[in-house]
């Protein structure tokens, strides 16, 4: 879960979606609202720049503030590449900061808005851009953490479909990576590529304790049974699915815990 | 291209989305329910919430329109992801040889 921002500060069209999504947002137009927004921001505000040259009207004004306020100003993303000699000074006054150095490609507004006002929009795409001379494909997260991954993440599906990254896309709300008419869960690569998202998700599933083999091991406690206790299956086996590193059992093997268990072996998941 | 289920048209609008993407996590066969940035997986094998949720949490006729057109999604995910297929490949190799 990620805090919301506290202020949302736009340079460009859309006010009205992040408005309505719900996010305390304000337009920024001319020297005289920059100011008045540095003045009300926070390290929770977030600076959202999708016009051009919005950055350098935000530095020009920024880097006047008094030292003890500058890095206090929050994160900025901006859709446009910034001038070169920009980039640090931004990068010092925003944390974080992400600008792209290539064609960013960014949820429409509507949807953007939407994943900015949620919880969970650290585990959403809100844009991102493709490199394809080094092959790699740079993703942002709806709380601005980067995540950079091989474009080889995206092989030809078994159907024919292959990824096209000259044809990067953002959809479903962040829920879809979009490679030309190729589409990658956003929970898929999170999965694959985040070992922190990995660990997150087995926390859990650990915490609410309702797994295959949570509810296996509470089952078999109950019976007074031993992980050696499971006939043709070794107590190893028992132990792993317990711990849930295989897939659920099914077939025989889901049978054969069933039978011992005397349980059907739908009813197992309601232990 | 993803498997996108043609919904009712009013479900369409309330912008409910049912989906098999080319690229899914790996782990059982399972359909996606999108709405806005909310996601449910629902196993094809057993039909079950993978992360949670119910049907309660689903508008009226969505239920019935994935479960119209279930025999299509296992057909889609076999076709996507015929190495990990509905009905399984063998019976539970992996954790039999262990």
């Amino acid at each position: 879960m990620t805090k919301t921002p506290d202020k949302l500060f736009l340079f460009g069209n859309g006010i009205k979606w992040l408005v309505r999504a719900g996010l305390p947002a304000a337009r920024v137009l001319g020297r005289r609202s920059i100011v008045q927004a540095l003045g009300e921001a926070s390290p929770s505000a977030l600076w959202l720049a999708t016009q051009p040259g919005a950055t350098e009207e935000l530095l020009h004004e920024a880097i006047r503030l008094p030292s003890r306020r500058r890095s206090r100003l929050g994160g900025l993303l901006t859709l446009h590449t910034p001038r070169t000699e920009s980039i640090q000074p931004l990068d010092d006054l925003f944390e974080p900061f992400v600008w792209s150095a290539g064609d960013f490609r960014i949820l429409p507004i509507a949807e953007l808005a939407e994943v900015l006002a949620d919880p969970r929009r650290g585990d959403l795409f809100i844009g991102g851009y493709a490199d394809l001379d080094n092959e790699t494909l740079t993703l942002v997260r709806g709380d601005l953490r980067r995540l950079s991954v091989p474009l080889s993440m995206f092989p030809p599906s078994p159907a024919g479909e292959t990824s096209d990254p000259a044809r990067l896309g953002f959809t479903d709300y962040g829920n879809t990576v979009q490679l030309g008419d190729y589409e990658a869960a956003a929970d898929a690569v999170l999965y694959e590529a985040d070992p922190g998202y990995r660990s997150q998700l087995l926390a859990k599933r650990r915490k609410e304790n309702k797994t295959f083999g949570a509810c296996l091991r509470r089952l078999r406690m109950q019976r007074g049974l031993r992980q050696a206790d499971f006939g043709g299956l070794s107590a190893k086996t028992i132990a792993r699915i317990e711990r849930d590193e295989t897939e659920m059992p099914r077939g025989q093997t889901l049978k054969a815990i069933a039978v011992r268990l005397d349980v059907e072996p739908e009813e197992i998941l309601s232990y | 291209m993803a498997f996108n289920l043609k919904l009712p048209a009013l479900l369409a609008k309330m912008r409910w989305k049912v989906k098999i993407r080319d690229k899914e996590r790996v782990e059982e066969p399972h359909l996606t329910i999108i709405h806005k940035t909310k996601v449910w997986r629902i196993g094809l094998r057993d039909s079950r919430f993978l992360d949670g949720g119910s049907w309660k949490d689903m508008p009226e006729g969505l239920q019935e329109a994935v479960e119209k057109d279930w025999e299509a999604l296992c057909a889609a995910w076999d076709r996507m992801y015929p190495n990990n297929p509905v009905q399984g490949n063998d019976d539970n190799s992996d954790d039999q040889n262990t």
